[in-house]
């Protein structure tokens, strides 16, 4: 239960963090002119000063991990507008007070229901617990009658629509009028929604038995995608949309092959950068190693993601090196962050920054839960932080270490 | 040194006159139909009428004389029957031929270029105490299932040189079945989110397992010289659940199923599990395994066979791992494949403690050049 003074502490605290921020000793990292403005990112744009030996990271812990930090029950905070402004408030002031990296305090909070969100808009409603993020299951095309019987969602009473817009308008309430709330957004991409609605296994076996169901499948969510912007564009009064940040986290070898991705994918994902004027941001959280040349097909796509399975050097190649894109690298949380000692942090770090020196990148630190204790896993990020603010921020020399291999050589 | 003392042999890591071959001894080390009627008139030879004895695998039966001539294999299996309840009705309905199995699975194969029946419908649709109790489960103790099994095993056993293998009862594991019967994705999400129900129906599942296969035991025991169980772990990236749920939750039963089996033979244990499975070796060992299988040797931790050998030979046997089954064997050129299957055979063979056999069944569309090219090299390589 939150105490009645904590929100008008938090908002306090906040307002002093953002009038007294100015940028740090290593300078603004982020790319001011760069396209969209969406303000409801936690995603900026590395400067494109590429080769000056300095890059933004952004920590981006799972909820979870701040909700056990913090003591929030999670169900709370994805179902109340009160819990939810608060948790978010705190961990802006946590990151602020413990953190060097180059995620700011603003005082627009965005009310975000995560990959939860889009599924819901079908059918798929969320489970709740107090000590996990919601999840979703049991999937609503069971065959081609059941989804000849889905309808494009209503953007009102939908799903989650009319938690979100209660949580939406509760919020705007609460806060100042300094403070700012942006409407949830709707972050799946066509391919993850269909993974949850058909289900992995019935999707899998469609892409082989049934070609035109796929394709009926993916035209659709597509299409129920661009209709979700535009009423939430007409609902927010603003002209048009911008463009897109995207997650298609089960695009990936090998959930679907390079050909695959081609036929039944990519065709998609351009139609969508096509129509929002840009892919700001495509993130899978799969492998797409193989994939690379395929989606640097995509018209418009300004930052790629390179999860953590996913070779870094012809991702370097395709995307780093190509003007007006950039490259987002992100750790694998347990290995490479939780369980990693310092010489394994920086030996990785070092490794990055070598194969990525001449291009315009960041990093980003996401997925981060608690492994065994709180204290542990905080200990971690602070010396992870700690490493990277070293050769991030205050070392401007190329490491004297190998690039990441190519996954040809390897 | 005939078949069986040859399959014993390299059993007790011990080096025989040659390496032992299998084709066919398990539903896992096997030849899809396509491919064995390619192989079968690219070598001029009569398949005559190909009766299939799984049909999900689209496995055919072998004839004798194909295994004898042209595979020198050394191995027979001895498999269960069906329930007396249950009945196989293929049903066509244009698109696909569809059925429902012993365990109330809806399976589908494609008829046109179809390779597999495929599990597209799942029975225990919610994850309750309630669909378990009312759920009709096979019964392992139906006379139907063993008939005749005894005097079968015992003919092979007393009239031919094979080692006899029983293959995996029911088909599948105790991690696989409850994926077989409330769908992948869901019991995935069962093991996290229903714990207490997940917990019930591995149970039960363990419970049939052991019933089958003591009665299966009872029957064939003294006469078998291998064992098989299943249970896929791992994906080819790594385990498909954590270690830990592993240990606590499907280690214990497997262990309770391997102790059933001993109980009732001298066979050795063989484990089949697909994928990345290095995490969970010595787990096996740990519980009684003898025999590991198929050794994916693309998937993450197995492709170092020598490595493997070394760190794992003196506990295992290793039933497979011949010729990389995705790309080599399917893809390579004949010189290809001989070039990895005499590899691999330096690898494994040392000491005994190795089967060559393919990983897994050998796929339809795998040229018969290539299917010749490894066997070739096996008879050729493969003494001692």
């Amino acid at each position: 239960m939150l105490s009645d003074d904590k929100l008008p502490w938090l908002v306090d605290r906040i307002r002093q963090i953002v009038e007294q921020a100015s940028a740090p000793a290593w300078g603004d990292l982020w790319d001011k002119t760069a396209p969209g403005t969406q303000n409801i990112s936690m995603f900026a744009y590395p400067n494109p000063l590429a080769g000056i030996g300095l890059a933004p990271f952004v920590f981006s812990p799972d909820a979870n991990f701040y909700a056990r930090l913090f003591g929030y029950s999670l169900k709370e905070v994805f179902t109340d507008a009160t819990t939810y402004i608060c948790f978010t408030l705190e961990q802006m002031v946590w990151n602020y007070e413990n953190l060097h990296h180059d995620g700011s305090a603003s005082k627009t909070i965005l009310i975000n229901q995560l990959g939860f969100f889009a599924p819901s808009l079908f059918g798929m409603m969320p489970t709740y617990a107090d000590d996990a993020v919601p999840w979703i299951k049991g999937p609503v095309i069971s065959d081609k009658a059941s989804f000849a019987r889905l309808k494009q969602p209503d953007f009102y009473t939908s799903g989650l629509s009319p938690l979100v817009h209660k949580m939406y308008a509760e919020a705007s309430d609460l806060l100042p009028k300094d403070f700012q709330v942006e409407f949830t957004t709707w972050l799946t991409g066509p391919f993850s929604l269909l993974f949850h609605l058909r289900s992995p296994v019935d999707l899998a076996m469609d892409l082989m038995d049934d070609p035109p169901f796929v394709h009926d499948m993916m035209a659709f969510a597509t299409h129920c995608m661009k209709e979700w912007w535009k009423e939430r564009a007409r609902f927010l009064g603003r002209v048009g949309i911008e463009p897109l940040i995207m997650g298609d986290d089960e695009v990936g070898v090998p959930m679907i092959s390079p050909a695959q991705y081609e036929q039944f994918v990519l065709p998609y994902e351009s139609e969508l950068s096509e129509a929002f004027g840009g892919i700001d941001y495509w993130h899978s959280c799969s492998n797409v190693t193989k994939l690379l040349p395929l989606i640097a097909r995509i018209p418009k796509l300004r930052m790629m993601d390179i999860g953590p399975w996913t070779a870094l050097e012809p991702a370097v190649r395709l995307f780093g090196k190509r003007p007006g894109s950039s490259i987002m690298k992100r750790l694998h949380p347990v290995s490479e962050v939780l369980m990693a000692s310092e010489e394994q942090m920086r030996s990785r770090l070092l490794e990055i920054k070598a194969t990525c020196y001449d291009i315009p990148y960041m990093l980003f630190f996401d997925g981060l839960n608690v492994l065994d204790t709180v204290e542990e896993s905080v200990q971690q990020v602070l010396l992870l932080d700690r490493v990277c603010h070293e050769i991030f921020h205050c070392d401007v020399s190329r490491p004297d270490v190998a690039p990441e291999p190519s996954p040809l050589k390897q | 040194m005939n078949s069986r003392e040859r399959l014993l042999t390299s059993l007790q890591h011990r080096e025989p006159d040659r390496v032992p071959i299998d084709l066919g001894g398990t539903d896992v080390t096997s030849i899809c139909r396509g491919a064995y009627l390619d192989l079968m008139m690219y070598l001029g030879r009569d398949p005559g009428q190909v009766e299939m004895v799984n049909l999900v695998e689209q496995l055919p039966k072998l004839t004798d004389s194909f295994l004898d001539e042209v595979i020198h294999c050394d191995t027979r299996q001895v498999r269960e029957r069906g329930g007396s309840i249950w009945e196989l009705r293929i049903e066509d309905d244009g698109q696909y031929l569809n059925y429902i199995s012993e365990w109330q699975i809806g399976l589908r194969m494609p008829k046109q270029d179809g390779h597999y029946f495929d599990l597209v419908s799942f029975p225990l649709k919610e994850p309750t105490q309630e669909a378990l109790e009312i759920f009709p489960w096979p019964d392992p103790s139906d006379p139907a299932r063993w008939e005749n099994l005894d005097r079968e095993a015992r003919w092979l056993y007393e009239n031919t040189p094979y080692g006899l293998v029983v293959g995996c009862v029911f088909g599948g594991g105790i991690f696989e079945f409850p994926q077989y019967l409330r769908g992948m994705q869901a019991f995935l999400m069962d093991l996290i989110a229903e714990p207490a129900f997940a917990d019930e129906l591995m149970e039960r599942i363990t419970d049939i397992m052991c019933e089958a296969y003591a009665h299966m035991l009872d029957k064939v025991g003294p006469y078998v010289q291998v064992v098989s169980v299943c249970d896929d772990l791992a994906t080819q990236l790594g385990p498909m659940i954590s270690p830990q749920i592993y240990r606590k939750l499907i280690k214990p039963r497997q262990k309770r199923l391997i102790e059933t089996i001993k109980a009732r033979t001298e066979a050795h244990i063989l484990y089949h599990g697909c994928g990345s499975t290095r995490e969970f070796l010595p787990d096996f060992i740990e519980i009684g395994v003898d025999i590991f299988n198929p050794v994916q040797v693309n998937a993450k931790g197995l492709g170092d066979t020598a490595e493997l050998k070394q760190t794992f030979g003196k506990d295992l046997t290793f039933w497979g791992g011949v010729c990389d089954t995705q790309h080599t064997l399917p893809f390579g050129t004949p010189e290809q494949v001989r070039e990895e299957t005499r590899r691999r055979l330096d690898d494994m063979m040392p000491e005994g403690g190795f089967v060559a056999a393919p990983i897994h069944n050998i796929q339809d569309g795998v040229p018969p050049e290539n299917i010749m090219a490894m066997y070739e090299t096996i008879h050729e390589y493969g003494v001692y």
